[in-house]
């Protein structure tokens, strides 16, 4: 079940917002909601997400009961990644290995991906370590972890979320209409975003990704690029901003995922402010226990690149995803070297230019379904094997909505919004009188249920599917 | 979470904002509860089933796509919110939901299917010929000769009517992205007919000249519309039948003008795009018509999979009988054939391919053994040049 879907606006938000406002027990409800939210997808992944909750809890209940054992974390870790890696990587390891061998050695196994697994099992993974440490005492109660655990806002796509994040809100947590408001705002924000920037941008996208060899062109392939440049952050952060936003209505304050990545002036910084939660995730249990700056600078490239290989290959079994988390190492390490004193000394524009034309490249690895077709579009960005004359021009994809989705994708890149406690309680109010307080929020409010209505009927559109060419 | 600063007015604005959001995202669910949830038939596809509690696992595993999928065609206000979506691209963007319609100079419509997903691709290979190779045009050449034999060889006398649509008959109105691969190109039927035998080429019409005559006096397809109504009809089956055939004109049909919604509005829900469309006024003395399942007995279960059928029977000494095989362009053209021929017969076969082999074994038989007509008429679009002469062939051979 999509956020974004008929499903879920229409029927299942409503309803459980309504059931845990208004019934007691409203653990239990959030728990049963975030099941059936899950089990929607295919009920037989239900079991893998109970095996889940009921593996790490009883982890961390031997971790609290039996003392400090870096044999139960172990077990614990394993226990997480092992699933991860059958359903994820098994299909990819035995194809390379008969790749490797030069015949079917080994049968490749084709299983449907669980959704959301490449979450829960790093979040598996930190509660058990943050348990071992110390730095959270385990939860007692198997359904409030359980309730942590499936929570249907950050249970497919994140933020990943950790037990010491919200541990003090399982049990007690106040919702207020300031909070009420502060999480429709945000849910309202990420649907736009998702709805009416994402996929409106998505179309030229997936056509342009999806052209026969020789149909490219210099501009239609950069018209790609950049189409998916922005459908990526707008999909994934407006999605990140709709759980957000549903964590505030539940009571819950989740941790920011995004902040504004493509105003970054380095790669460096862009995995500062680019799906903070999975980059922290990496930094806190990898990458520090690897060794983290300490060392000298051969150590600190090797945590460089271990982390990037496991962070490409953690969203997805494909050499396109582990290029581009090569890419993204190497460019971390060559920053920390020469290429970052020269940035550092570079003009400001210089340095947005080289981070944008760098994640650019990199969604081109990261969305191309081979390596070779990634080839494609990186050779037809340079002017490479383009043709002069291709069936379609590149202003074929780029109708007036899609150019309005990116110019409002530039908008929301370029300016800050409001975010957080500035905006949810007017706290520079001191700067303004009441009534331009007022009249700022009478403009974001009626803004916002403009955006609400226009993002309802896109979703509403999606859901009329004519059948019409037999007409014709 | 911090307290607001700002007094009173603010919190009740942010009530109400609260309180409008919750109905907004409410609203849906409510309407559907009080039954503001009316299905628009212009979808052309049945509403999907609302499925039945599952018993098996399997069933259960398949049971929240189901439902999914049942919800999402009842929500309350679904039509008036769909209805929403395409007025607010029109009006903003002049553009449509659906990818396969695209608005030209002076608000005409322009429409192509998808080919592999893609929009216009189809339009401007097979409709403009863009693209298309020396070796297809040949390929096509082969194809529609083929065709125009195979009936030959059952002692039929087979025609074939390729109808040039909008892109074809005003490049000049097309997005300038679209003219230039419309401009300047050797269209597929005219590449098709320069390279047929000249009795074969005398078989083939592509009445161009006739359609884009500037000295008409109204477009030959109405700016709203893909397809051609009875005034480009009339003209065109009057040409055919009158000046290529020397067939005399047995009868005439009243006519009447009526306001019609766009073919194409099915990709437009909401929008009410429209023109003022010719149409024979019925009941017309001595013709009888029929349209629909019930014109062919014992052909009732293959009428029902074609759908659009049509007979007009209007008997005279001497009058012919006519069978028009088509796309979805025969419709509107059948009743002005009545006026040159006794008996018309007219299929479309878009749906050809879902019929069984029985199915088209009767359907060939009946159409080409029983009714015998004196003139197949093969009449489709340009764009169809490439998929209908093979299919014929291989279907009703």
């Amino acid at each position: 079940m999509l956020f974004s879907s008929v499903i879920f606006i229409g029927y299942f938000l409503p309803l459980v917002m309504l059931l845990h406002t208004w019934m007691p027990g409203r653990n239990l409800v959030l728990l049963t909601a975030s099941l059936l939210f899950y089990a929607w997808s295919g009920p037989a992944f239900l079991l893998i997400l109970l095996y889940y909750i009921v593996f790490n809890w009883l982890v961390g209940w031997c971790l609290a009961h039996f003392g400090r054992s870096r044999g139960l974390v172990a077990t614990g870790i394993v226990g997480n990644l092992g699933p991860l890696l059958v359903w994820k990587y098994a299909g990819f390891i035995f194809a390379q290995v008969n790749a490797l061998a030069g015949w079917s050695l080994l049968p490749v196994p084709e299983f449907a991906l669980p959704l959301g697994i490449s979450f829960f099992t790093f979040q598996g993974v930190s509660y058990i370590v943050d348990v071992y440490r110390g730095t959270v005492a385990a939860q007692r109660s198997i359904l409030l972890f359980a309730m942590y655990k499936s929570m249907f806002p950050q249970l497919i796509a994140g933020p990943i979320l950790r037990y010491r994040d919200i541990a003090a809100r399982v049990e007690q947590r106040r919702t207020s209409a300031l909070r009420w408001r502060h999480g429709i705002m945000l849910f309202i924000v990420g649907l736009s975003q998702k709805v009416l920037i994402a996929n409106t941008v998505a179309l030229p996208a997936d056509q342009i990704f999806g052209l026969p060899p020789g149909q490219l062109t210099l501009a239609t392939a950069w018209f790609g690029a950049v189409c998916y440049m922005v459908q990526i952050f707008f999909d994934f952060g407006g999605y990140s901003t709709m759980a957000i936003g549903l964590g505030h209505m539940l009571g819950f304050a989740f941790p920011a995922n995004f902040n504004r990545p493509y105003t970054a002036q380095s790669i460096t910084e862009f995995w500062r402010r680019w799906h903070m939660t999975l980059s922290s995730w990496f930094r806190d249990y990898v990458y520090i226990p690897l060794g983290g700056n300490r060392g000298g600078q051969a150590r600190v490239a090797r945590n460089l690149l271990v982390v990037f290989v496991l962070c490409g290959f953690w969203h997805g079994a494909a050499w396109t995803f582990l290029a581009w988390g090569l890419f993204h190492g190497v460019l971390l390490m060559l920053e920390r070297g020469r290429l970052g004193r020269w940035m550092a000394a570079a003009w400001r524009p210089v340095r947005h230019l080289y981070l944008l034309l760098a994640v650019l490249l990199g969604w081109v690895l990261f969305r191309a379904d081979s390596l070779p077709r990634a080839g494609e579009m990186l050779g037809a960005m340079l002017g490479l094997g383009v043709t002069a004359e291709p069936l379609l021009p590149v202003a074929a994809y780029a109708g007036w909505p899609v150019l309005a989705a990116l110019g409002a994708a530039v908008a929301c890149t370029v300016l800050r919004l409001p975010r957080g406690r500035g905006w949810v309680a007017g706290a520079r109010a001191g700067a303004a009188t009441p009534g331009l307080l007022l009249a700022r929020d009478l403009a974001s409010y009626g803004a916002l249920l403009v955006l609400l209505v226009a993002s309802l009927s896109t979703v509403a559109s999606g859901s009329y599917n004519p059948f019409i060419y037999f007409r014709f | 979470m911090e307290k607001q600063q700002g007094g009173r007015a603010r919190r009740v604005a942010q009530a109400l904002f609260i309180g409008l959001a919750v109905l907004v995202i409410g609203l849906p669910f409510m309407a559907q509860m009080l039954g503001f949830n009316r299905w628009n038939p212009g979808e052309n596809r049945a509403q999907a089933p609302v499925p039945a509690l599952p018993a098996t696992l399997a069933e259960l595993e398949a049971w929240p796509a189901q439902l999914e999928s049942a919800l999402s065609d009842r929500f309350g206000l679904r039509s008036d919110l769909v209805g929403l979506h395409a007025q607010l691209l029109f009006r903003l963007f002049h553009s449509f939901a659906k990818p396969q319609v695209v608005l030209g100079a002076g608000d005409r419509l322009f429409y192509s299917w998808l080919d592999d997903g893609r929009p216009f691709t189809a339009m401007v290979r097979r409709m403009c010929g863009y693209g298309v190779s020396a070796a297809e045009q040949q390929g096509l050449a082969t194809a529609t000769a083929t065709m125009l034999r195979a009936f030959q060889q059952d002692g039929l006398r087979l025609d074939m009517l390729v109808v040039p649509t909008s892109p074809v008959l005003y490049p000049a109105a097309l997005p300038a992205w679209l003219r230039q691969r419309c401009t300047g190109t050797t269209l597929p039927t005219s590449a098709v007919l320069a390279r047929l035998a000249p009795e074969e080429r005398d078989r083939v019409a592509f009445p161009l000249d006739l359609l884009r005559n500037p000295a008409l006096p109204m477009p030959s397809i109405a700016l709203e519309r893909f397809h051609w109504d009875g005034w480009a009809a009339s003209m065109v089956a009057a040409w055919w039948a009158e000046d290529r055939h020397g067939l005399p004109r047995l009868r005439d049909l009243p006519t009447e003008r009526v306001f019609q919604l766009s073919d194409l509005s099915g990709y437009f829900l909401g929008l009410e795009l429209g023109s003022q469309v010719l149409e024979p006024r019925w009941p017309v003395p001595e013709l009888a018509r029929c349209q629909g399942v019930a014109c062919f007995p014992g052909l009732e279960d293959v009428s029902g999979v074609l759908a659009d059928v049509s007979r007009y029977h209007g008997p005279r000494p001497g009058a012919g009988r006519l069978l028009i095989l088509s796309d979805s362009f025969g419709a509107e053209a059948a009743p002005w054939f009545a006026r040159h021929y006794g008996d018309v017969w007219h299929f479309a076969l878009n749906n050809l391919h879902e019929l069984s082999s029985a199915q088209r074994e009767r359907f060939r038989q009946a159409v080409l053994e029983a009714y015998r007509p004196d003139q197949v008429l093969v009449l489709v679009h340009d764009g169809n040049l490439f998929t209908f002469p093979t299919w014929l062939a291989q279907a009703l051979r």
